[in-house]
């Protein structure tokens, strides 16, 4: 049984495709303007790792900020149920996830099978997405993947950003450099300040271990140590944080083509 | 008796300088990332456009809290002070002010002495002040002016639906793919801003004459639209960047001052 998940989001796109026990490939590339397009090239990239062809996938889930882009996909799934399958799949006793994607983030409670239980969603304000990381990567020349490592190579811990906005914090960064604030101490206060933002989300929907974070974010160690200390958890990231809302996708397909195939034969 | 009042705005800083209450001059220079030293030289080039020199000044308000260091015996006052009294200057019967700026927006209330009655005010996001339409203008690739001119040319509406800058310039930018027209795209923005400043409003009591001050007073399409909004008439004074400093080289005495800081 091969089946398959394509989570378009506003920043990046992924595809995992899976077997009945494993994940066989996947997939991860920016997204461009037009969403169908992405989303065909996005499922190609996928199925060419996994040396298979488009008829050999049986069942597609469409997820994501763009889901209903996706032509190709027999159906469409809300990310926040994507994500907490997914993160389900690598960690069965997850019971707080973190998605933190390009342009919102969500805290997710879920149970032992992966259904969500309770969410909080930030999609108003640009501040606390990963979105802010790329203003502050495009503001400074610094490579967005640099951001988190350079914000730990500090001495001393920076002034924290009175500013909440993006817009705002930008100009406040800048005035820190001008006035001698080094480069990662600037960058240190960033994450500091995103890592706030974020920890406040979780609060309200409360924290159970076990903590996952997934999205684009989990690939920045100054924003996931930060939000650690101030949780005073540890946060599990997989090999690969961006394509849990794709496997959960692709997990939730193989589900409803099981269910197909029973109720066909039955 | 010659009097300066000095406005420290996120983006520029002003100053005016005022013979017992009538205006002799004054200057209006980019904030920039030093604010000192911004403040020495609009307070210097207003002098200059006043033909007065430092010495003859007798009092300084200044609506910011950063030591600066003029020479002359210098007085913190709020800017919401400052705005009030400058407002009631400029057109005795003001009793509401809208005053939107490049950061922070805020409503105010007022009596005849120009003395604040109740203020509402907005500084934790651009959404909503002159930093929106500065950073969607550019998106545009626009100067401000056009950016304003070209708005007041829209003949059809596009909703922008982000309330955040940040989100609303992707907005933008799919809305220039599907080739809709620039003068809709600025007037939406526009819009946006307008909306803001209704929300805002409500906080306080509209009370006539309202006038509208600060950067954004002067987008025409803006004033109009508020005005529309709250079936009210809405002035501009003649030159509504400068009306808070000259708030603050009106000299109440401190007993006043002492009462609004905290």
């Amino acid at each position: 049984m091969i089946t398959a998940g394509i989570d378009i989001g506003s920043l990046s796109a992924q595809a995992v495709i899976v077997g009945d026990t494993d994940i066989l490939s996947y997939s991860n590339i920016i997204a461009g303007v037009d969403r169908i397009e992405t989303a065909d090239k996005v499922f190609l990239l996928a199925l060419k790792s996994a040396e298979l062809k488009r008829e050999d996938v049986e069942y597609i889930v469409g997820t994501g900020y763009g889901r209903y882009s996706v032509p190709f996909a027999a159906k469409s799934v809300t990310e926040i149920t994507c994500h907490a399958r997914g993160a389900n799949y690598f960690l069965p006793n997850v019971r707080t996830v973190l998605d933190m994607g390009g342009q919102d983030c969500k805290a997710i409670r879920c149970d032992e099978r992966g259904t969500v239980k309770a969410f909080v969603m930030n999609d108003k304000c640009a501040a606390g997405t990963g979105r802010s990381m790329e203003v502050i990567s495009k503001l400074l020349n610094i490579p967005l993947e640099d951001i988190g490592p350079l914000s730990l190579k500090i001495e001393e811990n920076p002034p924290q950003l009175s500013n909440v906005c993006v817009v705002f914090a930008k100009s406040e960064a800048l005035q820190l450099i001008r006035s001698g604030v080094s480069r990662n101490e600037v960058l240190a206060a960033y994450c500091d300040a995103l890592a706030r933002r974020i920890v406040l989300l979780i609060k309200k929907t409360g924290m159970e271990e076990e903590f996952m974070i997934s999205g684009g974010i989990g690939k920045n160690v100054g924003v996931v140590k930060r939000i650690e200390e101030n949780l005073n958890t540890k946060a599990n990231i997989c090999f690969e944080p961006q394509i849990v809302g794709a496997l959960g996708a692709a997990l939730i397909a193989r589900d409803l083509l099981k269910k197909n195939l029973s109720r066909d034969s039955g | 008796m010659l009097t300066a009042g000095i406005n420290v705005g996120a983006e520029n800083v002003e100053t005016a300088i005022l013979d017992c209450e009538k205006l002799l001059g004054h200057s209006i220079v980019r904030a920039g990332w030093d604010t000192i030293s911004a403040v020495q030289k609009s307070f210097n080039e207003a002098l200059l456009a006043s033909d007065i020199l430092k010495d003859d000044i007798t009092s300084v308000g200044i609506s910011s809290t950063e030591s600066v260091q003029l020479g002359i015996p210098t007085v913190f006052i709020n800017d919401l002070v400052c705005s009030a009294r400058g407002s009631v200057w400029s057109v005795p019967t003001t009793r509401t002010v809208v005053d939107i700026g490049a950061e922070n927006s805020s409503v105010l209330n007022c009596d005849s002495t120009g003395g604040l009655l109740g203020y509402a005010r907005s500084s934790r996001c651009a959404a909503g002040a002159g930093a929106f339409l500065e950073e969607m203008a550019s998106l545009l690739e626009l100067e401000i002016e056009d950016f304003v001119n070209l708005s007041l040319l829209s003949k059809k509406q596009v909703p922008i639906s982000s309330n955040c800058v940040v989100f609303a310039e992707s907005e933008v930018v799919s809305f220039l793919n599907e080739g809709i027209n620039k003068e809709d795209i600025a007037q939406a923005i526009s819009e946006s801003v307008t909306s803001k400043a209704a929300s805002l409003i409500q906080g306080i009591n509209i009370e006539k004459d309202i006038i509208f001050i600060g950067g954004v007073a002067k987008h025409t399409g803006i004033v109009d639209s508020l005005g529309k909004k709250m079936g009210q008439n809405i002035m501009v004074p003649e030159n509504p960047c400068i009306v808070t400093a000259v708030g603050g080289g009106i000299d109440r005495g401190t007993e006043l001052e002492r009462d609004i800081i905290h």
